[in-house]
């Protein structure tokens, strides 16, 4: 199964990118107001002028480690508490009015409410953590739950252990649900990271960048760091998928 | 080993029998075969006897402690799985040069790595077969096992289930009955 965002990655047709980089284009000359508009042009010129200083790969740096760091916790939080909810049905009993606050909850709530408990340091990672673990308990645990039962069936006659169930039963039929759920969870915990950034601005991370080219209406600057944002995302939903993909591969060797 | 006995079994399903106080025996060490017409509730015997169901009353003795391995009306193959890795999977202390022997025996030599879903309906059932022949067990129970073979596969199927069947007691059911004659060694039990 191929992720969803992969695929519309490569359903999109480099003529029609170029066409709209050209209307881009096109609308910022007729313009002629950078402060406005910026061209495609000015923004790869800037961000070339970026990558040349250390403070930009600091502040990648700095926000790609929260963020991975709580699509990391959310991740093993997630699946865990999926496995429980799917083996003690109070669990998920327990779980479900909180999951679904969690998920109706709007995240500039959630990251003021964050910015009052915990220093703006960590706030990236605690926003990512609250986007990513409800989508990734909800997905694991309807995977668990629509596992075949005549597996289950056979398994149990043929007396397989615990240890072998989950890997070759549970975890290749709830696979599809992960994955799903992973790239839906990978692009939220980006978008939801970098708005707490902005909101927090904690010391060298990208949401401070581009709260401090707002304030002095660098918009080329601006418009540099929403394409490293949408880069670094992309690459990092590779990465992590690649890595599943890897994992689920070598899990099939028996 | 002894006898496995089905004594006075019933059970049905949404006030509809299935089984009506059926009683049978099966002799250990031998292979019995079961005909009987469709809906005549063969599978929900096998299925009761393998502990997947509960009869609503009689007893069912000779079946405790014993290690049960099956062939299922449905071949129940993990599909991402090779033809080699499903054998070996329920038959954790299984050599690989012995399941990949059972393999070549069945005409799986080549297909010993591939992925069970790009298999055949007639390997898939093969599979099915080795996997549960190959098993650490005292008694098979086996669900139309040559379903879907055609007639020369099946010949060399039932060949080398005959010889791993020796001193083994073997449940199985069949519609066919020239297959329940080579095959059963202790008696056609006929039903319905």
């Amino acid at each position: 199964m191929k992720p969803f965002s992969v695929k519309k990655l490569r359903s999109i047709k480099l003529w029609a990118v170029l066409f709209w980089l050209l209307i881009w284009q096109l609308g910022s000359v007729a313009l002629g107001k950078e402060i406005l508009l910026v061209s495609p042009l000015r923004v790869i010129v800037e961000l070339y002028r970026l990558a040349q200083t250390g403070a930009f790969w600091q502040s990648i740096l700095h926000s790609l480690s929260r963020i991975a760091a709580g699509f990391g916790l959310a991740l093993a939080a997630g699946i865990l508490l999926a496995a429980l909810a799917a083996r003690f049905h109070w669990v998920d009993e327990l779980l479900k009015p909180l999951v679904s606050t969690i998920k109706s909850i709007p995240v500039a709530s959630f990251i003021i409410l964050v910015l009052i408990w915990f220093p703006s340091d960590r706030l990236s990672i605690v926003i990512a953590f609250l986007m990513v673990m409800p989508i990734l308990y909800t997905s694991v645990l309807a995977g668990i739950r629509a596992t075949d039962i005549s597996l289950k069936e056979m398994a149990a006659v043929f007396r397989l252990s615990p240890v072998r169930m989950i890997r070759y039963i549970y975890i290749p039929q709830a696979m599809p649900f992960f994955v799903s759920g992973c790239t839906v969870a990978l692009g939220l915990c980006w978008k939801a990271g970098i708005a707490a950034e902005v909101i927090g601005m904690p010391h060298g991370s990208i949401g401070e960048q581009l709260q401090q080219a707002k304030v002095y209406l660098a918009t080329p600057e601006l418009f540099a760091w929403t394409l490293v944002i949408v880069l670094v995302s992309l690459a990092f939903e590779k990465a992590v998928l690649f890595l599943i993909r890897q994992t689920a591969d070598l899990l099939k060797k028996v | 080993m002894q006898n496995i006995i089905v004594d006075h079994i019933s059970k049905a399903y949404q006030g509809k029998p299935v089984l009506e106080n059926l009683s049978l025996e099966f002799p250990a060490r031998r292979i019995t075969c079961i005909m009987a017409p469709s809906g005549y509730g063969k599978t929900v015997l096998l299925r009761i006897l393998l502990g997947l169901e509960t009869a609503d009353s009689g007893t069912i003795r000779g079946m405790d402690g014993m290690r049960i391995s099956a062939v299922f009306q449905e071949n129940r193959l993990c599909e991402n799985l090779s033809a080699l890795a499903n054998v070996m999977l329920v038959s954790p202390t299984l050599l690989k040069a012995d399941a990949l022997t059972a393999l070549t025996r069945v005409g799986l030599a080549d297909n010993a790595d591939q992925t069970v879903k790009t298999l055949s309906g007639g390997m898939r059932r093969r599979v099915a077969l080795v996997r549960a022949l190959m098993a650490e067990q005292d008694v098979l129970l086996m669900d139309e096992p040559f379903k879907g073979l055609d007639l020369e596969t099946k010949q060399q199927v039932m060949t080398v289930t005959l010889d791993e069947c020796r001193n083994k007691t073997v449940i199985m059911t069949t519609h066919d009955p020239a297959e329940a004659e080579h095959m059963a060694s202790g008696g056609i039990l006929r039903l319905g």
